[in-house]
């Protein structure tokens, strides 16, 4: 009797614990399970059907949005080339651009502070707001960008309004808001790395470049593999830019039209939502196959200090 | 309020069971549906949201619920159209939506397929509703547009046509006398007014969606159509539509006319680089903004292709939600009827530049405000050459692909002829499959 008392103690101690622990984790886990999980598996299900998700009567058609997608769809395949255009100009370009500023930066100069400020504010001004101010940069007739063209005599493009040009535009805006993100990340990944590996570096008479690409450079690489992971999962998801430079229509000749555009466009503007749901399984699978790699090939170079 | 809500709804649950019908709410016929007895509130989904369309809805809602006891409409704006139809759909997904809200036509197609709109019929019949005289003063047009399978599933709202916008400072210093009515004085107009070393052309071709209405019209102006009888097939890829698309290309092959984005038409017009538009009416506040006094702004006619004028009429109806209950159905057609009254349809078009939906505000707007405000008369004047897009629900995917289609044939990447032929067979694809 008094054994067993002692095991149900021991129990309720143990259990206990472990239930006020699910219990505090609660509120996080309803709102992850409504909000993203459970959302996320129901796109899955949704894949499968014709719907718009209005009508009553949604039809099981197994894979055959798939098929269509793969197989009959051109302006997928537009959507796929040109997000991969998006993606492997713009993020490369403001992570080099971020890398740069922040070794200029995190070196001591007059009105330093002044400088990464003024940078990093385009991240964190509201998306829709400094794009209208650049729709009126890429104006082809009188914007402040064709105006400095053709002071210097340079052809002056069509930019939002032409086909080659929107998505070329697209990624100078990507890179003039992305860059801050960058800096800031990358002036705190500087600031971990001691000092005295870099004056060791120089005692052995390391010239700067070569200080950069044997220790700093190195000493980077985790920094250097969240921002790629972080950048290259954001801009694979593009959209805001995309509708509002576009003003809603993809751009000239469906130029402009990324995956993440399409698929909005698909869901909310055509009642396509079994199609839209098996586009979103499809950008999931690429994010995937992408991720995976960048683990394979990249995460085992990078030098964790 | 609320209990007056409940025990129609109940009541309405009580008759539909014992029929064994479906989950909507039945609808009295008009024999059984006397006036609105108890209050009920609307929410009225919609997206006049700038210039004077937002103040001037409010201010007729506003009297509309001082007017009398029944009936409170709540409005609630969303920025644009492609936002709205996104909210209702996933709030119709969500099975819960707004009682009322703006709807094109092809919108209204799918909700209707969907079978969540309310028929309109028993409310205009209703001995509060509307009489056949009143119903009469309608715009024909605008009634027959309104309706779906022969009933009224809409009901006109805020209707608008395109009409020329044009610039009298830059004719006369280009030498032209008088706004061009053909499209071939359109072009040789356009010529006159380009000037790049002014930095002036003359017109644009913009690739916001609502240019491919313009390319509609005129296809019908060059005796052509854009899909057969019955709406199943398309047809705008013979020699109309071609000639109707190369009349542009021509043009900005040449310089006369610049490809631009979105609404920068407006800019280009009010800044006064630009000599010619052809426009929606009601964007006129918002042109009238833009040429901010510079120069007296003019409209004209949009001009005739040699069957003579068609334009297209746009602007959305509004629709009512079959999830709402009888009386607030009832209701929300009270309020369409306020909002359509010779009065307020009079001051929406004056404030707005929509078109008034009843003959009998547009005669009394000829006396006294046409006389002052010619520019707004042109669009109304066109009422016997609207034609309105096709009503089906795949219709807004289908000007998608023909806007891409016609910005190609624009920059010169492909020949009308083999363009619209492929989109052709696009379109009769969505036509079949949805």
């Amino acid at each position: 009797m008094e054994e067993s008392e002692g095991f149900v103690r021991t129990l309720a101690r143990r259990r206990w614990p472990r239930l006020g622990g699910y219990a505090f984790l609660a509120p996080a886990l309803v709102l992850l399970v409504a909000f993203l999980l459970g959302p996320a598996v129901w796109v899955f299900g949704l894949s499968l059907f014709n719907w718009n998700l209005i009508s009553a009567s949604p039809v099981f058609i197994g894979l055959e949005n798939f098929r269509v997608l793969i197989t009959q769809d051109p302006l997928w395949w537009q959507a796929v080339r040109q997000t991969f255009y998006y993606t492997f100009v713009s993020v490369p370009a403001s992570m080099g651009l971020g890398l740069l500023l922040a070794v200029l930066l995190s070196r001591p100069l007059r009105g330093r502070s002044l400088l990464r400020g003024a940078i990093f504010v385009p991240y964190v001004t509201p998306l829709v707001a400094t794009i209208i101010v650049w729709q009126w940069i890429f104006n082809a007739d009188y914007g402040l960008l064709n105006s400095l063209l053709g002071a210097l005599h340079l052809p002056r493009p069509g930019w939002l309004a032409s086909s080659t040009w929107v998505m070329p535009a697209i990624i100078i805006y990507t890179v003039w808001q992305q860059t801050g993100l960058n800096l800031v990340v990358y002036l705190a990944g500087l600031t971990n790395i001691p000092a005295e590996l870099q004056e060791a570096a120089r005692v052995d008479g390391a010239g700067a470049w070569a200080t950069f690409r044997r220790v700093t450079w190195p000493l980077l690489g985790p920094t250097t593999y969240f921002l790629l992971l972080v950048n290259l999962i954001w801009s694979f998801k593009v959209f805001t830019p995309i509708y509002v430079f576009t003003t809603n229509s993809g751009g000239p000749g469906n130029a402009a039209v990324t995956i993440g555009y399409y698929l909005y466009e698909e869901a909310f503007r055509f009642f396509h939502a079994g199609y839209a749901a098996a586009i979103s399984v499809a950008l999931f699978l690429l994010i995937l196959l992408l991720t995976g790699l960048q683990m394979r090939f990249f995460a085992r170079r990078v030098f964790y200090a | 309020m609320l209990r007056g809500r409940w025990t129609v709804s109940l009541a309405a649950v009580l008759v539909l069971t014992a029929c064994g019908g479906g989950v909507t709410t039945q609808q009295a016929t008009a024999s059984q549906l006397g006036p609105l007895r108890h209050h009920v509130t609307v929410t009225f989904w919609e997206a006049m949201a700038g210039g004077s369309q937002k103040p001037t809805l409010e201010q007729i809602t506003n009297a509309f619920n001082q007017s009398q006891p029944y009936v409170t409409v709540q409005l609630q704006v969303y920025p644009d159209y492609s936002t709205l139809l996104q909210k209702l759909e996933a709030a119709i997904a969500a099975g819960n939506p707004p009682d009322m809200a703006q709807c094109y036509e092809n919108w209204a197609s799918t909700f209707k397929q969907a079978g969540v709109l309310a028929n309109l019929t028993p409310y205009i019949d209703a001995k509060d509703g509307l009489s056949a005289s009143q119903l009469a003063d309608y715009w024909p047009t605008m009634l027959a547009d309104a309706k779906l399978g022969g009933k009224f599933y809409m009901f006109p709202f805020n209707k608008s046509d395109s009409v020329l916008f044009y610039n009298p400072v830059m004719f006369r210093s280009a030498g032209i006398s008088h706004p061009p009515t053909t499209w071939q004085e359109f072009e040789q107009d356009a010529q006159k007014l380009t000037d790049p070393a002014r930095d002036q052309w003359g017109t644009d071709f913009s690739l916001q969606l609502g240019y491919e209405n313009l390319w509609e019209g005129m296809v019908t102006e060059f005796g052509g159509s854009l899909l057969n009888q019955s709406q199943t097939k398309a047809t705008f890829q013979g020699s109309a539509g071609q000639q109707a698309i190369d009349v542009w290309a021509q043009m900005v092959k040449n310089g006369y006319a610049h490809t631009v984005e979105g609404y920068q038409d407006e800019d280009d017009y009010g800044s006064g680089h630009m000599g010619m538009m052809v426009s929606t009416i009601a964007g006129y506040s918002y042109d009238v903004a833009s040429v901010g006094g510079r120069f007296p702004l003019k409209t004209a006619p949009v001009p005739a292709g040699p069957k003579g004028l068609a334009v297209e009429m746009f602007g959305t109806n509004a629709c009512v939600f079959n999830k709402a209950s009888q009386d607030v159905q009832h209701g929300a057609f009270l309020y369409i009827k306020y909002f359509t009254n010779p009065q307020n349809t009079m001051l929406w078009s004056e404030k707005t530049g929509y078109m008034p939906v009843r003959q009998s505000a547009y005669r009394e707007m000829e006396k006294t405000f046409y006389p002052q405000n010619p520019n707004l008369k042109v669009a109304v004047a066109e009422m016997p050459h609207t034609m309105f897009a096709p009503s089906v629900p795949s219709w807004e995917e289908a000007q998608n692909d023909l806007l891409t289609t016609l910005y190609g044939i624009v920059q010169g990447k492909q020949p009308a002829g083999p363009a619209l032929q492929a989109a052709a067979q696009k379109v009769d694809t969505l036509l079949t499959t949805g």
